[in-house]
């Protein structure tokens, strides 16, 4: 089935040079893949692929050894991004539909961090950006560092009135330029060294720009991130709206604790609580021990 | 973690070092462990599931989540685990009754 669907991008790929050239003086061409309707384009290609991944997972589960699976994870694996290039294009028709919407869903969820995704990301923002529907894409970009994803979401910023879409949009921005100040931490670390960070699908020029950041420089981003969460525990319309995680002070609250009296060299906030048999003790009365305090349950 | 912790409880038997748990279990999990002699050190009960009160304030989203605190009660390191964790609570409890001799 790989094979299958790599013909088929090829197909579309080739379809519109080659009828140019062979049939150069007919006026009508011949109906090509780019003939047919969007919704068509992307409903097939998705459900080719779906059938792809099918087979393949058959295959694979069939398999009884290890470099059985291997080799057929190599080779049957359906490549998404192939999908993704018929996608686009269908995409390109017109963005504004809702078929287009379901493809460039596809592709942020399905293609690894890639150019491609930033496009469809990009074309995202540019046509869909409000009415609450980006929340799915901002739920699963929020750990990223990259600027598409930063784009991204502050086009939903942009885009959005309703309070609990404007807040989850700061929350989601926040969460993006965390991991973006710790990658930095990181790479200062490491001296520029990438070797076990996450950097797929990071921008070169961003990665440069933050392999070249000083301290200073890293704690600019520290506090362009922390920005995000004060504005919504500032912001009283932000702060009270909600979704099933809670109100967003509530969400925005705990990270700036965190970075504000829980970092190394700052005196612990007290903990006032109780033990299993509900007697009460502060975590001050161990003042003059040394303690761990571990944050544990039994799994 | 809980025999290197139980360890840590051995080494460091009558001098200045205490675990202090947060636990995120159901009650009845918490109270069987620390019947069984698997816990050997006191928590606090932090309302039964991982949203508790005192993991959600501290924004503590895994598990385990560790910071070790000096005599003062000052955050030294975050995190650490292993001989890093050995290697800190050494210097710490060094320095503990270094003060307390004074």
């Amino acid at each position: 089935m790989h094979t299958h669907l790599l013909g088929f991008s090829a197909i579309l790929a080739l379809a519109l040079p080659s009828s140019a050239a062979t049939q150069e003086p007919v006026e009508s061409v011949p109906i090509t893949h780019a003939e047919r309707s969007q919704a068509d384009r992307i409903s097939s290609a998705i459900a080719e692929y779906d059938v792809a991944y099918a087979a393949y997972r058959k295959a694979w589960g069939a398999a009884t050894t290890n470099p059985e699976r291997k080799r057929i994870a190599e080779e049957q694996r359906p490549d998404t991004s192939a999908v993704a290039e018929i996608l686009l294009p269908a995409v390109q028709l017109d963005p504004s539909t809702a078929d287009a919407v379901e493809a460039l869903n596809w592709i942020i969820k399905k293609v690894p961090r890639s150019p491609i995704q930033s496009d469809a990301l990009g074309q995202l923002a540019q046509h869909h950006a409000g009415k609450g529907a980006a929340r799915d894409v901002l739920k699963r970009i929020a750990y990223r560092s990259d600027l598409a994803s930063e784009n991204f979401t502050q086009a939903v910023l942009a885009a959005e009135t309703e309070p609990a879409h404007q807040a989850y949009a700061h929350l989601t921005l926040g969460r993006i330029l965390t991991t973006r100040w710790k990658l930095a931490g990181s790479l200062a670390a490491s001296g520029g060294d990438t070797t076990g960070l996450y950097v797929a699908g990071l921008e070169p020029e961003l990665l440069e720009k933050l392999i070249g950041l000083d301290a200073e420089g890293i704690a600019g981003l520290r506090a362009d991130a922390l920005a995000c969460f004060d504005t919504i525990v500032d912001t009283p319309e932000l702060a009270a709206a909600s979704d099933s995680h809670g109100t967003f002070g509530e969400q925005a609250a705990p990270v700036l604790f965190e970075a504000r009296f829980l970092s190394v060299g700052k005196v612990a906030p007290n903990i006032e609580g109780h033990d299993s048999s509900e007697v009460a003790f502060d975590l001050s009365d161990y003042r003059g021990q040394v303690v761990l305090l571990d944050f544990w349950g039994n799994w | 973690m809980y025999p290197h912790e139980r360890s840590l409880v051995e080494t460091y038997a009558n001098r200045p070092f205490s675990i202090v748990g947060v636990n995120s279990d159901a009650k009845e999990t918490l109270e069987k462990v620390e019947g069984d002699g698997t816990i050997l050190w006191r928590s606090f009960w932090d309302g039964g599931n991982t949203g508790g009160p005192i993991a959600k304030s501290w924004n503590v989203y895994s598990w385990p989540t560790l910071y070790v605190l000096d005599h003062e009660g000052v955050i030294r390191f975050k995190d650490v685990r292993g001989e890093e964790l050995d290697a800190a609570l050494k210097l710490l409890v060094a320095e503990a009754e270094a003060a307390a001799a004074k």
